[in-house]
């Protein structure tokens, strides 16, 4: 009896062992610990706020800090070097295309940009639908969605002139074969999602917090999208492109009609804002984002949003000035990204003796300098004080460019950089004398710099913008590898006005002229006595957002191209300029005696000479001599199975061998 | 390297244990590589109760381990070889200061180590029911749990100078020394229980097996870096200056099964055998979630049956036996939890306000698949057979597979998967087969004796195939006719496709006359590419129809003899229809290879080697290569016969020693391994990698994709075993 007692207990936990075992766990139970599913997100008004804000991520250059459409421009001279994390544009400024994968090394937003789309748009379905969502913050949310749809549509037909317009989350079963539609159709459908944004933030009564898209981000963005269609439509009237059989580049509407648009938008935010009044101070103040001038801040700060830091890019590669052979720094910038002659040239200069300002090489400083003009147009001179040049220009061109002379830092001699060249020994290499120029082998300046070298100046010039010269190392060198807190504009205030005044020169409107010498006199120019407006509007916008992101100074080129039924761009069609400074150094192969000029009355001293010259290096060409660069091609790869698209004008039959 | 071990057995009729602890020291090429490992094993088992019906199972093994390696790891090498030769660039300067940049200072730029400890334990109940003979019931519970701490601090070249006539030290800056610490922890659960019955009825035997089994798995990991260290003495979390940053996650995961199995016999002469899974996935909707799969069998052992041996005497035919089975077969397709739609975080952040307050964004990530178990129908025939008294046997057997329900999008029809938009096109299963694989193999084995010699014979081979009969939508029709698989073997993991290619260009009159690649062909020793579509220009990418980097052919030969306790035997191995993935960087796509080519191209073309047949084209600077491109001679025959074994033994005992009593026995053995082997003339990497062991990656920065195996070794092994 007691056995069969002992066994039935046995039994019995064993039994209860099993139920344990089968019931303690429910493999089949598990839910994603890491993932919402999308029933119960859109029930969540904290989760649809930051599924907006995931639009915010995909601001231009917010991923990376290339200033990739400046270096397309006449701003800037990049690097043709393959290897280093710089900027490569080579293939892209020489109009190299490859038939079956277009601009070798670059894609235009395609497929990327419509998973935005998508995402807007089942936003847009999501928020409308949803009873978890306030009927307020669903005003915020759709505002915010219809600007990033019109935000996405504009960044896309920059590229492609036109592009299929998807307005609603497709799903698996709609057709896909889409074809482009009309340019005109597009930009419209643009300006009616701002104006929707517009209308639904009427609609909001609280505050969007800084750096979120408010009614004026959207009322401001009406006018920029506003200009490029007027342009688009003066292309259209001029009969840019032939090459269009289906009309897609046909506008009913003339520039005139776009032009009011962008008008009314920029003057009703003209006075809400003001201009920042160091204009530097809106590139280097840690604070920037609050500036009077902010309208849309994208702010990055260390350890919370990293990806734009100019400050580890702008400057040269290799030694601080002043080391010894103990101890010698090296700077370790790989820039890549150069400020050329043109844009230098641009920047005026006070005359010394009648305080006007004037190009620098017609002030009374450049004939102290005896300055001359060669047969080939560029500019020489010959002088011990040669470094006058880069003294008393607009203000605009210190916290852009950084020049022969000028600190990288405090105003101590090894935070200066030198960009002059010794040729005094063509069959030496340089190395401990002028530091900071990309010309190493003097009997061959016609040739490219390489590997690290090519992370030197070529120009004569370094890029400056976003630098913030406040951590240092201990050995005093600049902390470059820390993320600054920094902020860049997609819109700010200056824009505004100069939208304004473009707009208000084509309508004949008398403010036009205001707005500029609004952006002169903070540049500390006076105001605009010229005869030539439009000229003026231009070259103070390209001086005013000159190497600033996003960048501006390629497209606009390119729409101004096309409302002047350009075909031959001649900006982006030739060789960057820059200047050569030739000084006697001491040289040796012993690092710290040196790396000085030599000083008047030394062995080997000469008077300082300086050029300016058309880069001769074939790698660095330009080209844009057909309107068919206007817009990338679709690849043969893509239109052999896409057959509803329309190759775009003057690349059907296009010779890509050629 | 060392090893140790010690091991105990033991127990009594009602219990018994085995336990063993090891130690395992290993030292790598540098000082700063270090792995050591120290195992366990307790296993025991117990009868419990008097007529010892319950059996108690409980084992318990782990091993813990230390993994030392420098901060880069193995990439300390792939750094060497960019820049100048190794050779010149020893660990001094001239003037014996240590040198920045060379090996051993890339050595000495901090530490990866890794500490891990794995434990498992299984303890398991078996209730050998009474009444009921044959039937047992069992439930056991398997928990297996891993943690891991990697620590990887890195800092600056310490200790070596700019240059020779440096007084300091390269400059260390305290913010470049990171550290990073890693915290992972895994588990695993899984719960059995099992009923299991066998008995024979007479001549019937019948078994009958049930069981349900359950998984549930946990990870979770998390991290920090911090930087700024003034010293490297004491590279601890704490002491870092700033945080750099700090994550971590969690995730689970489960599954459950059931199994049933049914095996019966008559008389050993007809075989039965019905097996059956259910199985739950969480990759499925839950209306969708449960497989049904099964396999039934059938045996006939003619050579049992009377009237088989009437007709045939088993003197000739002593063994003779039938099998065929079908079955269908289950495959998980599918990401975890993919019949939902998703959302998912961003990795950064975005400022807002005032204060750049972080904020972080969501977005869809995934779109709802709806998918279930794809299946794979597979049929098998098979023959044993021993004739001769068993003196010739072997066996022969086929297979064919058809595989079902490969994953295809939601619709056939051509998208454009760029407009639509979505992260992902949602899927299906095809409700069709779209591969079919299938072979055979055979084995042939004779043995005999005459007089005092023994000697033996015998022969396998076997060949498989797998070819693409439909593709799963209208898109993956490549829009190049000469991109069509169907009908054709799509297996080769690196090199399905590419340019092709014919031979290589001997003389400059010759490309004159050709076209050329703009920029690959800038001298003789380059490949010919063809002009396939006669468009003009060669940029023809085809199918290449190859086999992949498994031998769909292999087979092996024994031959042996053995005479008064000497025993020879020698053993052929080989394979065919196999294919070679070239390796980096035999393709030219890394520019190291001007520095160490010469060790890696003697089968090339070269300006003293001009041979158009050498089986690779001549080296050339990375950007005028073909080595991120593919070209058809990157895919390579890769088959081989090898003389595998050559071994001599000898058996002491049997005559030598025959008389001494304290030893039990004693062997001596001369054994040749990998004694020839024979390539084809156009086997690219003679003298470089054994093609038994061929890459199969493209990736020039994994083990898989670089030459990393060894060269065929030979080794000759002399033994003696001796048995007290």
């Amino acid at each position: 009896m007691k056995h069969k007692i002992y066994r039935f207990i046995m039994a019995g936990v064993f039994l209860v062992s099993l139920i344990g075992i089968s019931t303690a766990c429910d493999p089949l139970g598990i839910e994603p610990t890491t993932q919402v599913d999308e029933d119960r997100f859109w029930t969540n008004p904290q989760l649809a706020r930051s599924y907006v804000n995931s639009y915010y991520f995909w601001t231009q250059s917010a991923s990376s800090d290339t200033f990739q459409s400046e270096q397309w421009s006449d701003n800037a001279q990049g690097n043709a070097e393959q290897d280093w994390n710089t900027y490569r544009q080579e293939s892209f400024n020489k109009r190299q295309y490859d038939e079956n994968s277009g601009i070798i090394g670059f894609s235009a937003p395609w497929a990327d940009a419509y998973k935005k789309v998508y995402n807007v748009n089942l936003g847009i379905e999501k928020i409308n639908s949803s009873d978890a969502i306030s009927e307020n913050l669903k005003n915020q949310l759709l505002a915010e969605s219809h600007f990033f749809r019109a935000f996405v549509y504009f960044d896309m037909i920059k590229f492609w002139g036109t592009v299929p317009y998807v307005d609603r989350a497709l799903t698996i079963d709609d057709e896909t074969y889409l074809p482009q539609t009309e340019r005109e159709v597009v930009f419209d459908n643009i300006l009616s999602d701002l104006n929707e944004s517009v209308k639904y933030f009427e609609g909001f009564s609280g505050r969007p917090e800084v750096g979120l898209i408010n009614k004026d981000v959207a009322t401001a963005f009406i006018s920029r999208v506003a200009l490029y269609a007027a342009n688009a439509a003066d292309a259209s009237a001029k009969n840019l492109y032939s090459d269009d059989a289906k009309g897609l580049f046909k506008f009913e509407k003339n520039s005139q009609h776009y032009y009011q648009i962008a008008y009314n938008a920029a003057k009703s935010l003209i006075g809400k804002y003001s201009l920042e009044e160091n204009y530097a101070d809106l590139f280097t103040s840690t604070n920037a984002h609050m500036s009077s001038e902010s309208i849309w801040p994208v702010m990055f700060k260390e350890n919370q949003r990293g990806g734009f830091n100019p400050t580890s890019k702008n400057g040269p590669d290799y030694l601080y000035y002043g080391g010894t052979e103990a101890a010698s720094y090296s700077w370790n910038l790989r820039s890549g990204l150069f400020p050329t002659q043109d844009l230098v040239d641009a920047y005026l200069q006070k005359d010394e003796v009648d305080g006007q300002w004037k190009n620098w090489w017609e002030t009374s400083q450049a004939q102290a300098m005896g300055v001359t003009i060669n047969e080939d147009g560029e500019i020489e001179g010959e002088s011990a004080n040669y470094r006058d040049m880069f003294a008393n220009r607009d203000a605009r061109f210190y916290a852009t460019v950084t020049y022969d002379g000028a600190y990288m830092g405090p105003e101590e001699e090894r935070y200066s950089i030198q960009t002059w060249i010794d040729n005094t020994d063509p069959a030496n290499t340089l190395r401990y004398s002028a530091l900071h120029t990309g010309y190493r082998f003097v009997d061959r300046m016609d040739v490219a710099p390489i590997n690290r070298a090519s992370a030197q100046t070529i120009t004569g010039y370094y890029s400056r913008k976003y630098s913030q010269f406040n951590n240092f190392n201990n050995d005093g060198t600049l902390n470059w590898g820390i993320q600054r807190q920094t902020t860049f504009f997609n819109i700010r205030y200056a824009e505004v006005l100069l939208n304004a005044a473009e707009a208000g020169i084509k309508l004949g409107q008398s403010d036009a002229v205001q707005y500029i010498n609004e952006i002169r006199n903070r540049a500390g120019l006076d105001n605009f006595t010229g005869s030539d407006l439009y000229e003026e509007m231009k070259l103070q916008r390209r001086l005013e957002f000159a190497f600033e992101a996003p960048g501006f100074r390629y497209f606009d080129l390119l729409r101004w191209g096309e409302a002047e039924g350009k075909t031959t761009i001649e900006e982006l069609n030739q060789p960057s300029r820059g200047i050569w400074i030739f000084r006697k150094g001491v040289e040796s192969l012993v690092v710290g005696q040196n790396g000085y000029p030599v000083q008047p009355g030394e062995e080997g001293y000469f008077t300082p000479r300086f050029e300016t010259f058309s880069v001769p290096y074939s790698v660095y060409g330009r080209k844009f001599d057909n309107s068919r660069y206007y817009f990338v091609p679709f690849s043969a790869t893509t239109l052999k199975d896409y057959s509803q698209l329309q190759q775009n004008p003057g690349w059907t039959n296009f010779d890509y061998n050629n | 390297m060392s090893q140790s071990n010690i091991s105990l057995r033991g127990g009594s009729e009602r219990l018994s244990y085995y336990s063993s602890l090891g130690y395992m020291n290993q030292k790598g090429i540098s000082k700063n590589y270090n792995y050591n490992q120290v195992n366990f094993v307790l296993n025991t088992d117990a009868f419990l109760l008097n007529d010892k019906s319950l059996k108690f199972t409980f084992n318990l093994n782990g091993n813990t381990s230390n993994n030392e390696k420098p901060a880069r790891g193995e990439g300390v090498f792939n750094d060497a070889m960019y820049g100048d030769w190794m050779p010149k660039r020893p660990a001094q300067w001239s003037t014996g200061l240590p040198r920045k940049g060379s090996v051993d200072a890339l050595l000495n730029t901090g530490f990866n180590n890794t500490e891990a400890y794995r434990f498992q334990m299984n303890s398991s109940l078996k209730w050998f029911v009474p009444y009921v003979e044959g039937l047992s019931a069992s439930a056991s519970l398997n928990f297996t749990t891993s943690y891991n701490t990697n620590r990887q601090f890195n800092h600056d070249q310490e200790n070596v100078y700019d240059n020779p006539y440096a007084t300091n030290f390269s400059s260390y800056n305290p913010v470049n020394a990171n550290l990073y610490q890693y915290w992972y922890k895994y588990k695993l659960t899984t719960g059995i229980f099992q009923l299991d019955y066998a008995r024979s009825f007479g001549k019937h035997n019948l078994a009958a097996m049930a069981n349900y089994q359950s998984q549930i798995r946990h990870e979770n990991w998390t991290s920090a870096r911090k930087r700024g260290y003034p010293t490297t003495l004491a590279p601890q979390i704490d002491l870092g200056a700033e945080m750099v940053s700090n994550t971590g996650n969690s995730t689970e995961w489960g599954s459950a099964s059931y199994i049933g199995r049914l095996t019966y016999d008559y008389d050993n002469k007809y075989l039965f055998q019905y097996s059956a899974n259910y199985n739950g996935s969480l990759s499925y909707s839950p209306d969708k979630r449960w497989g049904y799969f099964h396999a039934a069998s059938l045996g006939w052992v003619m050579t049992e049956e009377s009237w088989f041996k009437d007709l045939i005497s088993p003197e000739y035919v002593n063994m003779f036996k039938l099998r065929g089975g079908v079955g269908l077969v289950g495959n998980e397709v599918g990401k975890p939890f993919s019949f939902l739609t998703q959302y998912t975080q961003n990795d950064g952040r975005v400022l807002f306000g005032e204060n750049m307050s972080p904020n972080v964004g969501w977005a869809v990530s995934t779109i709802a698949s709806d998918l279930r178990w794809s299946s794979s129908t597979q049929y098998g025939v098979g023959l044993d057979y021993g004739f001769f008294r068993d003196r010739l046997n072997g066996s022969v057997d086929a297979f064919l597979y058809l595989n079902k329900g490969d994953v295809m999008n939601m619709t056939n029809e051509m998208i454009r998967t760029d407009i639509l938009g979505m992260p992902n096109i949602p899927q299906i299963n095809a409700p069709f087969s779209t591969s079919r694989k299938g072979g055979y193999e055979f084995s042939i084995n004779w043995q005999d004796r005459i007089d005092q010699v023994g000697y033996r014979l015998g022969v396998n081979y076997s060949f498989w195939d797998e070819r693409q009969t439909r593709h799963t939508g209208q898109s993956s029709d490549y829009w190049s006719p000469t991109f069509d698989d169907i009908g054709g073997r799509w297996m080769h993991p690196v090199y399905p496709y590419g340019l092709k290619t014919d031979g290589k260009y001997g003389d400059w009159n010759d490309m004159y006359n050709s076209m050329l690649h703009a920029s690959r062909n800038m001298t003789t020793g380059t490949v010919a590419l063809v002009d396939l579509n006669g468009d003009g220009r060669v940029n023809d990418y085809y199918f290449f129809n190859v086999p992949g980097t498994t031998p769909l052919t292999q087979f092996g030969v024994t031959l042996g003899a053995d005479w008064k306790g000497f025993d020879f035997e020698v053993f052929f191995q080989g394979a065919t229809n196999v294919s070679g993935a070239m390796p980096s960087p035999m393709r030219s796509q890394q520019s190291y290879m001007w520095n160490y080519g010469q060790y890696a191209f003697q089968n090339a073309y070269t300006p003293s080697n001009p041979d158009v047949n050498a089986a690779l084209p001549i080296p050339v600077p990375e950007g005028n290569g073909w080595g991120y491109s593919f070209i058809d001679t990157w895919a390579f025959d890769a088959s081989y016969l090898k003389l595998k074994n050559i071994s001599l033994r000898y058996d002491m005992k049997r005559s030598v020693l025959k008389n001494v009593s304290y030893i039990q026995g004693m062997d001596l053995s001369f054994v040749v391994t990998n004694a020839f082997m024979w390539t084809k003339k156009s086997y690219p990497l003679k003298g470089l990698q054994d093609p038994e062991f061929i890459t199969s990656g493209a990736s020039i920065y994994n083990n898989n994709g670089t030459l990393g195996s060894y060269p065929t070794q030979r080794s000759y092994t002399l033994g003696v075993t001796v048995t007290l």
